[in-house]
């Protein structure tokens, strides 16, 4: 349980890239008309040429040159996610007393994996595939990141795979409420590559159709590229209180310890997770208004994360969402773009639909509306549960708070 | 082709060892294994990775195709039902 | 604030050759091997038992990594572009989290872990992100862990990424157990006699811009990650014994790392 003196946690701006566009609008808009970014032929979303474009456009230029100039597009899709955030949240530059926590599984393996096969084939010459490999430690993806910013504090890399980005969030909060930084910039980034497209689909874990989390025939899962930061802030410092979006109540962390990549057949840690986040925030589970699930269409993770909820919030829990089938699986970076779309639901009010949900497992007894249900708002939302699982049976949940 | 002089416990022994070299078992030996031999819950201890490894090792060496994740719960159980299902889609093809 | 160094240990991969015979361990890599068995020799070593005396959400595991499976990853990759035969065994254990992964489920390890993956701070990030949470008290003992090992047939492409002075391992793995008070406390109620170390890390100092230079020598034969080795080797010499390491880093950052009584 956190004393009530310790410092609340601030959300002042958030920055996101996926493949609807830039920014929040986009994303936010095609939420609310039901549109999904995934393409039907692929079952994957892309960040496309023409995003691409606009982004490197809206980056700042040195000296004429620039930004993007010989930058990777993992590394300007994060870029320009922590640009936005930044301005969103009024900061100008980042401080030495600042932190920056990044979460990525892949980190910049889509522009090595190649060369990697024409060095293991023989058609690339080892000089030539050194240059390639110097991208090869996740560290370096972060290093790239602190240049671009001209920022030299607190800074880490999580690894936790689909877990990482809302693990880094409670990390972050936790960095703030210790007083090691003042203020955090955290999120994640996750482009397409060979390794996790042929990874999970050798495992059957793909699909070609729209993603149908919780349904009774969903078939799995649609991969997608994304990027996005938040801005934390120590409360108390705040002056201006209009700059605050939401806060940051809790974050709890826990294990599986069952398989390497099959969740726990009955989310042992994804329970363990949201019951310490709950406590982490202080907040009762009758007081979650709604769970935004990580929900990715796939047989066991939506099984195993239903009965996780069922046995903690019992067969009449708050309404479960999960928006994947709208933006797909970004992985790393899941947890941080899911939580911005938290962020939006709790400063407009609005609940977001269950995309593909027509018939419910029925081995879940719990509150899912299905894609034609709108659930009207008895009262505002206050509080949002946001869970996340990944492979190693690793698992985080936030609990996210509206300002009154 | 199936060669002339198949012989189906031939084809078992086959499948055994390809079951061994997928999910590097070093120590059991095929002569261990019969027809009957359970994937999972037996001598072997297989997980539902280590069955997609077989399934994956299965196609490749006897060049046929698993259509769908019923006809794996449906062949994938012995190594007997294995030998079923590559006899059946051999006969087919 | 400072937490007990209750004990350390590594493991090199000559160690576990035997491991990788055995059929239980058959799909486990030799990162993954190397961490077991450092933590192994830890839980055989000291005189109490971490699972028994600690609830699971009392204790955390924090993995700090450089290059991760990479030999795995590489193995996946060529599996499905060169031998047009994807493994999905190999695709499980290539990513950097498998090795925590495997570590959770063969300690059956539930409480909280985290793999960081931070180049030259990758094991100071570990240990850092450890004192983070038993600072808070969400954790009172944590095992942390660095390693890396050079993956067979990228051997000159990771030495590339070194300083060429570099000797490096062929892989190596070490872990330090750390308590806070509480779980000081909560050790000594097992066992009144128990004769705990009486050596504390302080907090980690760091030093990240680039032109920086301290006394200390670069490292010369480890790896990324391999903070925590350097700290159990100090401790291996020096056992109780107060003492400061500056490890610099090939960028020319460093780190401070203060034991004290």
């Amino acid at each position: 349980m956190i004393a009530s003196t310790t410092p609340a946690v601030a959300v002042t701006g958030y920055g996101v890239v996926t493949p609807h566009g830039l920014g929040i609008d986009p994303l936010w808009s095609n939420l609310l008309k039901r549109q999904t970014c995934i393409a039907n032929d692929t079952g994957t979303g892309i960040i496309d040429q023409d995003i691409l474009e606009q982004l490197k456009y809206s980056l700042p230029k040195d000296d004429g040159e620039s930004a993007s100039c010989g930058r990777e597009k993992s590394l300007l899709m994060a870029l320009y996610a922590i640009q936005q955030s930044m301005l969103h949240a009024g900061w100008t530059s980042l401080n030495s007393d600042d932190g920056l926590i990044f979460a990525t599984t892949t980190g910049y393996i889509a522009s090595w994996e190649n060369e990697l096969l024409g060095f293991l084939s023989g058609s690339r010459r080892e000089d030539s595939f050194q240059e390639a490999f110097r991208r090869e430690p996740l560290g370096t993806m972060l290093a790239d990141i602190c240049n671009g910013l001209n920022f030299c504090g607190h800074n880490l890399l999580i690894t936790t795979a689909c877990s990482s980005s809302a693990q880094a969030i409670a990390i972050a909060s936790d960095w703030i409420r210790l007083g090691k930084v003042k203020r955090c910039l955290v999120g994640g980034c996750e482009t397409l590559s060979m390794l996790t497209s042929q990874g999970f689909d050798c495992f059957k874990l793909l699909t070609r159709e729209l993603a149908r989390p919780f349904d009774k025939k969903r078939s799995g899962i649609n991969l997608a590229e994304g990027a996005a930061f938040i801005c934390l802030e120590n409360e108390s410092t705040i002056v201006d209180r209009q700059r605050i979006q939401a806060r940051i109540l809790g974050g709890g962390i826990a294990s599986d310890a069952y398989h390497m990549t099959a969740p726990h057949p009955e989310g042992l840690g994804i329970y363990n997770a949201m019951k310490i986040a709950l406590n982490d925030a202080s907040i009762d589970k009758s007081e979650i208004d709604f769970i935004h699930a990580h929900g990715t269409g796939s047989y066991h993770n939506d099984l195993s994360e239903g009965l996780a909820i069922q046995r903690l919030f019992g067969e009449h829990s708050p309404p479960v969402y999960s928006t994947k089938p709208i933006h797909g699986h970004t992985l790393a970076a899941c947890g941080v773009i899911e939580s911005i779309i938290c962020i939006k639901t709790l400063t407009e009010q609005i609940l977001p639909t269950n995309i593909g949900l027509k018939d419910r497992d029925e081995k879940l007894k719990i509150n899912l509306p299905l894609e034609h249900e709108s659930v009207a708002l008895k009262k505002p939302i206050k509080f949002i549960l946001k869970s996340s699982l990944g492979f190693g049976g690793s698992n985080a949940a936030i609990v996210l708070g509206g300002i009154s | 082709m199936i060669p002339d002089a198949f012989n189906r416990v031939d084809l078992e022994k086959e499948i055994a060892q390809i079951i061994l070299n997928s999910v590097n078992l070093k120590n059991i030996e095929p002569s261990q294994l019969n027809a009957s031999t359970p994937l999972v819950n037996s001598v072997l201890g297989l997980d539902s990775v280590d069955v997609l490894e077989v399934i994956i090792s299965i196609e490749h060496n006897f060049k046929v195709k698993l259509e769908n994740a019923d006809e794996g719960r449906k062949y994938f159980q012995t190594i007997g039902t294995i030998a079923d299902f590559v006899l059946e889609k051999r006969a087919l093809s | 604030m400072k937490a007990l160094l209750v004990a350390g240990e590594k493991s090199y991969l000559n160690e576990i050759s035997y491991l990788l015979k055995d059929d239980q361990f058959r799909k486990s890599t030799k990162n993954m091997l190397l961490c077991y068995h450092s933590i192994n020799k830890i839980i055989a070593k000291i005189p109490f038992r971490i699972y028994e005396t600690f609830d699971c959400n009392e204790i955390g595991l924090f993995i700090g990594t450089s290059h991760g499976e990479l030999e795995t990853t590489k193995d996946f990759l060529k599996s499905i572009g060169i031998d047009k035969r994807a493994r999905p065994f190999l695709f499980q254990h290539g990513l950097h989290n498998a090795t925590l992964g495997f570590i959770c489920q063969t300690l059956n390890h539930t409480g909280p872990a985290i793999t960081v993956s931070n180049r030259f701070f990758s094991g100071e990030d570990a240990i850092d992100l450890a004192m983070d949470w038993l600072q808070l008290n969400k954790i009172k003992i944590a095992i942390t862990v660095g390693y890396d090992s050079l993956p067979l047939g990228l051997e000159n492409q990771v030495r590339g990424l070194y300083p060429q002075s570099t000797q490096l391992s062929t892989g190596s793995a070490a872990a330090l157990v750390l308590a806070n008070e509480e779980g000081v406390r909560k050790i000594l109620n097992t066992n009144y006699s128990i004769n705990l170390n009486n050596l504390f890390l302080e907090r980690i100092t760091y030093c990240r811009t680039s032109n920086a230079r301290t006394g200390g020598s670069t490292s010369t034969h480890y790896y990324d990650s391999n903070a925590i080795e350097e700290i159990y080797n100090n401790l291996s010499r020096y056992p109780n014994h107060c003492s400061t390491m500056n490890l610099q880093k090939p960028n020319g950052t460093y780190s401070v790392i203060n034991m004290a009584s």
